[in-house]
């Protein structure tokens, strides 16, 4: 426990662990919270109202949660990372700083918008400034998106005796890993997003509440997570033709892909013997990986092997990639049921099963984030930036992070606590009902 | 070059095209749960 | 070209987070004060409606002064990378505790007295810690050896020139805050929170004006080529003074609030950037300076144009939100 590699990666894992929770919920509310205002004005309908009313203060919060542990995790990589900071600072500051300003928009708009529901005469002015709050947080992961797609794929700069010479700060930007990686992080925010607010609806809905601001509000989330969920599935596989084609030694590690071969199976799950480089109890799918990798079953697809074995990456990140794929499917699969339910006469789709597997989405979506975070992350290894900074080389010197890992855990373990109560406890105290009843909702 | 499409053009087309989808079936659709939606409306 | 540029732009942006900063993490302390002093229904509710839309901004300042700073001058990351992480990770927690509780005790249900003591107790730490940061630029305090950064965190607990510029620190937001919230109460027209900031504001200002001259006078020590640069442009310090004997003036007339804020804004940017262009090349003493450590001229171009375009998103953008809510006289009385 006195290895500050170790130490600093483990900070850095809780930190942003427990950040893209919130910053993939913030990316991916407010396009909700916007189209549930328009509905609500263009159809006359206060029950989309209250519902992005009630959305955004519960979004609001979490915001305040993400703003905290953003910045945080923004001095972090200065303080645990300094060299990879030095390094990435001289080509890949540009949508750092932009990061700054899209979130700046944001915050700005956002408070503006909270508290300026009935101030205007035409409501669609105050539909409008959800506009930004839409634009800002995407925009946010964007930028974000960049940087950790240049640490996979760095390109935009010579390296000349050692020192970094010249830099293309828009090359560095848009790399090519940019395109895959923003397609993914935003359609998954999006999806997530989706099952969150849906699951809350199915809630209570299973719990007996009848009211159609429910169903209203189930149906308009379950339609976003159908079309992302498919999004996600188009954009998952162009993630894969990317990484054969940019980091196979990911894919494959993700694969345990050891020998490069034509006409190459997708495992499923499985225990690998390491020295024999053999797989015991897993499903096969034969040519599925070179379909995956490159759209035709007789593609060869790049084995491990082809790599020196103190540049693979950790092969357990191939269970945190079936884990992600796994539930990505569910979700899919979920939301196309609902609406076979909901189309197809004389089935229900409220029924208490469907409800059940919405309200589960919701949680699994955020593990799904999760897995796919730490399998590209770890699957990095042993780089920081992919061919020229390793993580050992780029951790900090300083004394005493350990001490700071245990004061950090702590914070967000409060917090982790404390998030949900004030939450449960905010919209409990004034339910939906009581806030429909007074915008003279007849119930 | 199918690669190269598929790699660097087309995800940025399909978080376009699935926000577009989204934005156009919810409000096109008609309101669903109809037989009790229309209390929900201002009188 | 690029340095200079650069440096004034995150000077600029650290002014802006030193009095945004100041009037929120005050008047998180007054506020908490009042409650504690069972005043709530004069200070808190002006202290409430000032807070409430802005309090996401202040964070996003010193977010963007770090950002900056590593993208003008990347060596930075380096030195004040390794040697803050202690005090940088106890401001981070302090940050996060605040803005936190804030959102929970505002947003969530239930008002807490506890929620309540964070925010205020945290508003006077946080600037506390971050001025130590201040302090270690003026060298002394990072040492290298074999080519490892260490801060000597025994030797700035134990330095008086360090003491004094958390008490300025500390200070300061006190003196800053209560003359923007007695600006506040006078507009809307709440004359018991007027009289009770406005007190405040003379209590903190001797202080205040205390503090700077020690810092003077134990920087001279500290750091004494600083502390010549300084004596070369006194000027510039001298104007700082008027400004403040002015802004007291109003302030104990009871007339012209506004520039009497003002007149403190400007007290403070005297002094900050008369303090920071004396600083100069320097950025860490004697490690890093502007001219050997900035960053490449492609991307110092492409930053400054980036900032350039980002401000004409930001201008109008904030300016919507001070008219919809700082100068709007209604939101501001509360009607």
């Amino acid at each position: 426990m006195n290895d500050p590699i170790v130490v600093s990666r483990l900070l850095t894992f809780v930190t942003l662990g427990f950040h893209i929770i919130m910053a993939t919920i913030g990316v991916g509310l407010p396009i909700y919270i916007s189209i549930a205002e328009y509905v609500g004005i263009k159809k006359k309908d206060r029950n989309y109202i209250v519902m992005a009313q009630r959305w955004t203060r519960g979004y609001t919060i979490l915001v305040a949660v993400g703003v905290v542990t953003g910045t945080i995790i923004g001095f972090q990589l200065s303080l645990l990372w300094p060299t990879f900071m030095q390094q990435a600072g001289h080509v890949i500051s540009l949508p750092l700083f932009m990061e700054t300003f899209a979130f700046f928009f944001e915050a700005i708009f956002l408070g503006i918008y909270l508290y300026t529901w009935n101030r205007f005469r035409n409501p669609y002015h105050h539909w409008l400034l959800s506009i930004p709050i839409v634009l800002g947080s995407s925009a946010s992961a964007f930028f974000i998106t960049t940087v950790n797609a240049f640490m996979n794929t760095p390109q935009g700069f010579d390296r000349e005796n050692g020192a970094v010479a010249n830099v293309q700060p828009l090359v560095a930007m848009f790399n090519p890993a940019t395109p895959s990686k923003l397609s993914h992080v935003l359609t998954t925010a999006y999806l997530t997003g989706a099952l969150i607010l849906a699951a809350i609806a199915a809630y209570h809905l299973m719990r007996g509440k009848t009211a159609v601001y429910y169903k209203k509000g189930l149906h308009l989330a379950m339609k976003g997570a159908l079309v992302f969920a498919i999004a996600t599935v188009v954009n998952g596989d162009i993630s894969g033709k990317f990484l054969a084609v940019y980091q196979p030694e990911k894919l494959a590690a993700a694969e345990w892909h050891f020998e490069t071969e034509e006409r190459a199976k997708l495992l499923i799950g499985g225990i690998l013997d390491p020295d024999e480089q053999e797989v015991k109890f897993g499903i096969e799918i034969p040519f599925a990986l070179s379909i995956l990798a490159f759209n035709r079953p007789s593609a060869e697809v790049i084995g491990l092997n082809e790599f020196p074995e103190e540049l693979w990456p950790p092969l357990y990140i191939h269970y945190f990639f079936n884990l992600m794929v796994f539930i990505g499917m569910f979700l899919a699969a979920v939301s196309f049921i609902y609406f076979i339910c909901y189309y197809v006469r004389r089935l229900q789709p409220l029924n208490p099963w469907l409800l059940r597997m919405v309200v589960a989405g919701a949680p699994l979506a955020i593990l799904s984030i999760e897995s796919g975070w730490i399998m590209t992350e770890v699957g990095r290894q042993p780089w920081i930036i992919r061919g020229m900074l390793t993580v050992s080389d780029a951790a900090t010197t300083a004394e005493h992070v350990w001490e700071m890992l245990l004061l950090f855990s702590g914070l967000y373990m409060a917090l982790a606590i404390l998030l949900p109560l004030i939450l449960i406890r905010l919209f409990s105290k004034k339910n939906a009902e009581a806030e429909l009843e007074n915008q003279g909702v007849i119930l | 070059m199918i690669n190269d499409f598929m790699i660097m053009i087309l995800p940025v087309f399909v978080v376009f095209v699935s926000l577009g989808v989204f934005f156009l079936w919810v409000i096109k659709s008609k309101e669903p749960y109809e037989m009790n939606a229309e209390e929900g409306k201002e009188k | 070209m690029i340095e200079t540029i650069g440096i004034s732009v995150l000077w600029v942006f650290l002014y802006g987070y030193i009095i945004i900063g100041s009037i929120d993490f005050g008047a998180g302390f007054y506020s908490f004060y009042a409650k504690a002093a069972n005043k709530k229904h004069t200070i808190r509710a002006v202290i409430d409606r000032y807070l409430s839309p802005v309090w996401e901004v202040t964070n996003v300042f010193l977010v963007f002064f770090m950002v900056g700073l590593i993208g003008f001058f990347p060596d930075s990351a380096f030195y004040y990378g390794t040697s803050l992480l202690v005090p940088g990770s106890v401001a981070l927690v302090l940050i996060a505790i605040r803005g936190s509780f804030y959102a929970f005790a505002n947003y969530g249900a239930r008002e807490s007295n506890l929620y309540l003591f964070l925010y205020g107790i945290t508003g006077l730490f946080i600037p506390a810690s971050l001025s130590t940061v201040l302090t270690i630029s003026e060298g002394g305090f990072i040492v290298t050896e074999e080519g490892k950064v260490r801060l000597l965190l025994g030797e700035l607990f134990v330095n008086p020139y360090s003491w004094i510029v958390v008490l300025l620190a500390v200070v300061s937001v006190l003196f800053i805050s209560a003359t923007f919230l007695a600006y506040y109460a006078s507009r809307a027209e709440d004359k018991e929170a007027f009289e009770v900031m406005r007190n405040f504001s003379l209590v903190w200002s001797g202080p205040t004006i205390l503090m700077s001259f020690l810092v003077f006078l134990t920087l001279s020590t500290h750091n004494p080529d600083h502390f010549q640069a300084m004596l070369a442009e006194s000027w510039i310090f001298a104007l700082s003074l008027l400004a403040f004997v002015a802004a007291v003036w109003f302030l104990y007339k009871r007339k012209h609030l506004g520039a009497a804020f003002c007149f403190v804004c400007l007290q403070f940017a005297f002094a900050f950037f008369g303090y920071g262009y004396t600083h100069l090349p320097y950025i860490l003493y004697p490690y890093i300076t502007i001219y050997e450590n900035v960053t490449s001229p492609e991307m110092g171009i492409t930053l400054i144009i980036a900032f350039i375009a980002g401000l004409f998103l930001l201008v109008p953008s904030l300016y919507l939100l001070l008219r919809l809510f700082l100068f709007n006289a209604e939101y501001v009385r509360g009607s």
